[in-house]
C-alpha cells in the first residue's frame, strides 16, 4: 500500500479561543500506481492532507504511513521524504539555485548520491519534464507552467514513488495547468509513480483513476470521477462543480434532451449531440 | 469618450542588453459604459498597457486622453495624478498583497484619505465599499485583514479601490488563484460594480471564459500590439488565428466549431453557454418537432442561494475550544528551522457573530 | 515587468567571461594586493594600460566600468584631500596659515595624495571587473569551493553558501514585487516620492508591511520546498560540479602572477639597482628611477 492513512486528524488553533480541525477521522488508503485526484474547494482540507503525506505536518490523532513506515516515526521521517515527492503552489518559491540544473541536482546532493549518478538524474528528470534545453538557463523569464515543471523535476530526482501536486496548477494559466497535468499523466503511466493530484478544478479530474472529493476535513465522495460527478446536486452543496461540458449535459438533459448518462468529455458530448441533432 | 490612446509605444530598458519592446504604436478608444476584455499571452503587453492608463507609467511615445488628463511623454505641462487616480481605479494581480493596515476599515480608507476628502466624506466611503463587495461592514471594519480567507481579502482589496468611486475600474486577473466558487463570486461582483460604482470596466484575464461572461467587446494583445479589437460576438470569427497565437477560444464556441465541422449548421454568435444551450435545444426542436423550452434552460453550475460559513463560525458554532485538544506539531530538520520566519498566522481574538452571514453574500 | 540586472552582471559572452570564477575570484585578490605596492608612476600607466585591455576583451562598454567610479567619486577625493593636508614630511611646496593654524602643503603629501587615489581607482575598476563578468551563482559557487577549507574550524560554509544562493534567487522577484507593491498603493494615490525624510518613512510603510508579509510568506514555503527535496537528509553531501581548471584559467593566471612579480620587483629591485636622483625632494622609485636615468642618457 503506498498511502495508509488511518483515522487521521489534524487540528490547529485559528485564534485564542477557537481550533479547528481541518482534517476529520480520515481513513485513506491509496495503491501504488493509480492517479488520484483530490478535489475540495478552499479550506476544505486538501492542503493540509498534503503536508500530512510527508511530514510536513503530524497528525495530531492516528497515523500516516507511507509504503508502511509511519510520519511520527522521527528515524523514518527521510525515507518518507525521498518517497514522496511534493510540489507546492507558487512557481516562484520553490526553485533554491538560480540555474535550472543546479536547481534540480539539490535534492539529489542532499541525499550524497555519486556525482554520476545526479547528471544522470538530473538530464533524466529535465527530460522528462519536456525541459532539458532550459537547463543552463534560469528561470527567471519562464512561464508558470515551465517553472512548474522544473519543480517536478526537482522532486523527480530525489526518485520519488509519489508524487503529490499540492495545488501546484492554482496560480497558473490554462495553458500552463494542461502542461502540468500532462507531465503528471505521463509520469504516471511510463514511470509507475502514484500521482496524488490536489486541486479546486474539478475537470483537472477528468482523466484520474479515482477521484476523491473533500469537504470540511472528511471524504464526502470516492470513486471513479463518472461515479462522483453523477453526484452534481450534493457536490453543488459544498461549493464544487461539476466540469463544464458535463453542466452543458446536464442542463440539456433536464431541458428534455436524452443525452444518457456518463458524458465528461468534450468528445463524448459532441458526439451524442451529432446523433441528435 | 473616456480614454483615447493614441500612438503608444513603450521600451524597457532601452539601449541595454535587456532592452525588451512592450508596446508598438498602440491605439485604442474606450468608450463611456464599455465592459472591455483585454486578452493575450503573459508578455504580449497587456498589463503595461493598463499600467498606462493609470499614470503609473509614462509614455514614452504617443499620448493618452483620459476625460480631459493628457498623459505624453512631454516634460511639461505636469499630469494631474491625483486626480486621475481618482477617475480611474486599478486592481491589481492578487491585490490582497497589498493590504497592510491593521484593520480592514484603515485599509480601505488609504486611497479616499489620500484624495484628500473630509473624514465624514472618507467613512461614508469605506461603508459603502465594505457594503458593495458583499461584506459585513460591522463585522469585518476592526478586524485584522490578514485573519479574513483569501476571497474575503480579495474583496477588501477591490473595496479599497471602490472606495475612491472611480468612474473606470481596470481589473488584472481579478480571479487569480481562487477556487472555482470564488471565483464565481468574484465574477459576479465584478458585474454588480458596473451597474453600481463604475460605469466603465476593464477586465485583463487569461480565461477566455471568463471574459465572455460580462465583456461586450475584447481587445487581444498579442506581440506588442493589438490584434483584435472587436464587439464580444464578432471576435471568434477569427477562432483559427486566435488558437494559432496559442490564445484560448471559449468552450462554447469549441463545441460550436466542432458540431459545425461535422456538418451541424449553427448560428454564428454562439458564445456563452446559454448560447450554446439555446441553439442546441431550437435545433433539437426542429429536427424532432419537439417543443422544449430553451428560455428555461439554465446553466447553473453553482450555487448561490446557501448562506457559507467560514471554519471559525463553524467552530464558533460547535463550541470547540482550546483545552481539547493538544498542538499539533510541525516536523522539520533543525537547519532548515533556521530559514523559516516565524509567520503568525493570527494574532487578536475577535468575537464572531455567527448569526450573521460572513462568506459573502451575492447580489 | 522591470528591468532586473541581475546584480552588476553584463550578459556577453567573452573570454573574461568564460575564466573559472574561482581563478577570476583569485586573480583579483592578487590584483588588489599588488596594487598597494605599486610604487612608480610607470607602473601604474602599465597597470592602467593593463586594465582597459582587459575591459576591451571583456565586451563590457566602458562606460558601465567607469560607473563604478561614480560611486565612490566622494572616498576618492575625500582621502585626497586628507592626504594633502595631513602629511607633514616632505618639502614644504605650499604654505598655508590661517591664523594660528599653519597647514603645510608638501610634496610627499601631494605624491601620496595622487599615488593613493590611482590605488582606489585601480581596486574599483579590478573588482568591477569581476563583478561584471561573472554571474552572482557563480561567485557563490566559487566562493564555497575557495572557503572549504574554514569547515574544519567549524564555520558552516555550505549552508552559508546555500542562504547566499537563496538570497540571491529571491533579490529579484522581492524587487520586482517592491515595484508591484509601490505601483498599487500610488494606484491607491499614495504619495510616495516627496516630503521630509520621516514623512517619506511614513509613506513607505504601505509598501513595507506588505512587503515583509510577502517575504516571510516566501520564506515559509521555501522552507517547505526544501524539507520536501531531503534538505539535510545527509552529511555526506556530494556537489555535481567539480573544479574543472582548463587551459585558457592556466593561461590567465598565469600571466596575473607576471604582472605581480613584475610589481613586485618594480618595488624590491629595480629602484634599488640605480641611484635615485635628487630632484629637490620629490620621491622617484622603481622603474621611474630607470626611465629618468634612460631619459638623461638620451639628452645627455
Amino acid at each position: 500500500m503506498a498511502v495508509l492513512l488511518d483515522n487521521v486528524t489534524y487540528s490547529y488553533n485559528i485564534n485564542d479561543t477557537h481550533r479547528v480541525d481541518a482534517v476529520k477521522n480520515l481513513s485513506l488508503h491509496i495503491e501504488e500506481g493509480t492517479f488520484v485526484a483530490l478535489v475540495g474547494h478552499n479550506g476544505s482540507g486538501k492542503s493540509t492532507l498534503a503536508k500530512l503525506l510527508n511530514g510536513l505536518l503530524l497528525p495530531t490523532a492516528g497515523t500516516v504511513k507511507i509504503f508502511g513506515n509511519s510520519t511520527l516515526d522521527g528515524e523514518k521521517i527521510f525515507d518518507i521524504r525521498k518517497d514522496v515527492g511534493m510540489v507546492f503552489q507558487n512557481p516562484d518559491n520553490q526553485m533554491i539555485a538560480s540555474i535550472v540544473e543546479d536547481d534540480i541536482a539539490f535534492g539529489p546532493e542532499n541525499l550524497g548520491i555519486e556525482r554520476k549518478e545526479i547528471i544522470r538524474r538530473v538530464e533524466w528528470a529535465l527530460d522528462k519534464v519536456g525541459m532539458l534545453e532550459y537547463r543552463k538557463r534560469t528561470p527567471f523569464k519562464m512561464s508558470g507552467g515551465q517553472k512548474q515543471r522544473l519543480a517536478i523535476a526537482g522532486v523527480l530526482a530525489i526518485m520519488p514513488k509519489i508524487l503529490v501536486l499540492d495545488e501546484s496548477t492554482a496560480m497558473l494559466d490554462p495553458q500552463g495547468r494542461s502542461e502540468v497535468l500532462k507531465v503528471a499523466h505521463e509520469l504516471n503511466k511510463q514511470e509507475r509513480i502514484t500521482v496524488i493530484h490536489i486541486t479546486h478544478f474539478m475537470e483537472e479530474a477528468l482523466d484520474a483513476d479515482r477521484l476523491i472529493v473533500l469537504n470540511d476535513g472528511k471524504i464526502a465522495f470516492d470513486g471513479a470521477p463518472k461515479e462522483v460527478f453523477a453526484h452534481y446536486e450534493e457536490l453543488k452543496k459544498i461549493k464544487l462543480a461539476v466540469p463544464w461540458e458535463t453542466q452543458l449535459a446536464i442542463s440539456l438533459q433536464k431541458a428534455g434532451m436524452d443525452l444518457g448518462e456518463g458524458i465528461v468529455k468534450e468528445e463524448d458530448l459532441v458526439d451524442k449531440l451529432c446523433q441528435l441533432l | 469618450m473616456s480614454i483615447i490612446v493614441k500612438n503608444l509605444s513603450f521600451t524597457y530598458s532601452a539601449k541595454t542588453p535587456y532592452e525588451k519592446k512592450a508596446l508598438d504604436n498602440i491605439n485604442l478608444e474606450i468608450n463611456d459604459g464599455d465592459f472591455l476584455g483585454i486578452i493575450g499571452h503573459t508578455g504580449s503587453g497587456k498589463s503595461t498597457f493598463i499600467q498606462h492608463i493609470n499614470g503609473l507609467i509614462k509614455p514614452q511615445e504617443g499620448e493618452i486622453e483620459i476625460f480631459d488628463i493628457k498623459l505624453s511623454s512631454a516634460r511639461r505641462p505636469k499630469a494631474d495624478l491625483r486626480a486621475l487616480r481618482s477617475q480611474v481605479g486599478m486592481v491589481f494581480q492578487y491585490p490582497e498583497y497589498q493590504l497592510f493596515a491593521d484593520t480592514v476599515e484603515k485599509d480601505v480608507a488609504f486611497g479616499p484619505k489620500n484624495l484628500g476628502l473630509s473624514s465624514e466624506e472618507v467613512a461614508d466611503r469605506v461603508r459603502h465599499a465594505i457594503e458593495m463587495v458583499g461584506l459585513d461592514y460591522e463585522m469585518v471594519k476592526d478586524r485584522a485583514p490578514f485573519e479574513l480567507s483569501g476571497g474575503q481579502k480579495r474583496r477588501v482589496a477591490i473595496a479599497g479601490i471602490i472606495a475612491m468611486q472611480p468612474k473606470v475600474l481596470i481589473l488584472d486577473e481579478p480571479t487569480a488563484g481562487l477556487d472555482p466558487f470564488g471565483k464565481e463570486q468574484i465574477l459576479n461582483l465584478i458585474k454588480y460594480l458596473k451597474t453600481h460604482c463604475s460605469p466603465t470596466i476593464v477586465v485583463i484575464s487569461h480565461d477566455i471564459d471568463e471574459i465572455t461572461r460580462f465583456a461586450n467587446r475584447i481587445v487581444v494583445f498579442n506581440d506588442s500590439k493589438i490584434v483584435y479589437d472587436e464587439p464580444m460576438q464578432q471576435l471568434f470569427k477569427h477562432s483559427r488565428q486566435l488558437q494559432d497565437m496559442g490564445l484560448d477560444i471559449p468552450r462554447a464556441v469549441k463545441i460550436a466549431n466542432s458540431l459545425r465541422y461535422r456538418g451541424i449548421e449553427l448560428s454564428e454568435d454562439i458564445v456563452t453557454a446559454e448560447d450554446l444551450l439555446r441553439e442546441i435545444i431550437d435545433k433539437y426542436n426542429q429536427k424532432h418537432g419537439t417543443e422544449l423550452d430553451k428560455d428555461g434552460c439554465v446553466f447553473d453550475m453553482y450555487d448561490f442561494s446557501q448562506k457559507w460559513l467560514t471554519s471559525e463560525e463553524r467552530a464558533a458554532l460547535e463550541g470547540r475550544t482550546l483545552e481539547q485538544k493538544p498542538q499539533a506539531k510541525k516536523q522539520r530538520s533543525s537547519k532548515s528551522k533556521t530559514l523559516r520566519e516565524k509567520t503568525v498566522k493570527t494574532k487578536t481574538v475577535k468575537k464572531v457573530n455567527t448569526k450573521e452571514k460572513f462568506e459573502g453574500s451575492e447580489k | 515587468m522591470r528591468d532586473i540586472t541581475f546584480g552588476q552582471y553584463y550578459p556577453v559572452k567573452s573570454f573574461i567571461h568564460g575564466i573559472d570564477a574561482r581563478v577570476k575570484i583569485i586573480m583579483t585578490l592578487l590584483f588588489m594586493i599588488s596594487v598597494f605596492f605599486i610604487v612608480s608612476y610607470t607602473t601604474f600607466v602599465f597597470m592602467f594600460l593593463a586594465l582597459t585591455i582587459i575591459i576591451a576583451i571583456s565586451r563590457v562598454p566602458y562606460k558601465i566600468v567607469l560607473k563604478s567610479i561614480k560611486g565612490i567619486l566622494f572616498l576618492l577625493i575625500f582621502t585626497a584631500i586628507i592626504n594633502i593636508f595631513f602629511t607633514s614630511s616632505g618639502n614644504v611646496v605650499i604654505p598655508i596659515k590661517l591664523g594660528k593654524l599653519v597647514i603645510n602643503i608638501t610634496d610627499q603629501g601631494i605624491n601620496f595624495a595622487i599615488k593613493m587615489a590611482l590605488r582606489f581607482t585601480l581596486l574599483v575598476l579590478g573588482s568591477s571587473i569581476l563583478t561584471l563578468t561573472t554571474t552572482p551563482t557563480e561567485l557563490t559557487d566559487a566562493l564555497e569551493f575557495l572557503l572549504k577549507p574554514l569547515t574544519y574550524i567549524k564555520i558552516p560554509v555550505h549552508d552559508l553558501a546555500i542562504i547566499m544562493s537563496i538570497a540571491l534567487r529571491f533579490i529579484p522577484g522581492l524587487m520586482e514585487e517592491t515595484d508591484k507593491i509601490m505601483m498599487a498603493q500610488k494606484a491607491r494615490g499614495a504619495n510616495i516620492d516627496s516630503g521630509n525624510f520621516f514623512k517619506k518613512i511614513k509613506a513607505m510603510l504601505p509598501v513595507l508591511i506588505p512587503l515583509f508579509v510577502s517575504a516571510f510568506r516566501r520564506a515559509d514555503e521555501l522552507a517547505d520546498a526544501l524539507d520536501a527535496r531531503c534538505y539535510n537528509a545527509s552529511s555526506k553531501r556530494t556537489k555535481m560540479k567539480v573544479f574543472r581548471i582548463q587551459a585558457t584559467d592556466i593561461v590567465a593566471l598565469l600571466s596575473f602572477i607576471l604582472l605581480t612579480v613584475f610589481i613586485f620587483l618594480d618595488k624590491y629591485l629595480v629602484g634599488s639597482l640605480f641611484s635615485a636622483p635628487d630632484l629637490g625632494g620629490l620621491e622617484v622609485q622603481g622603474l621611474d628611477v630607470c626611465i629618468y636615468n634612460l631619459f638623461r642618457c638620451i639628452t645627455g
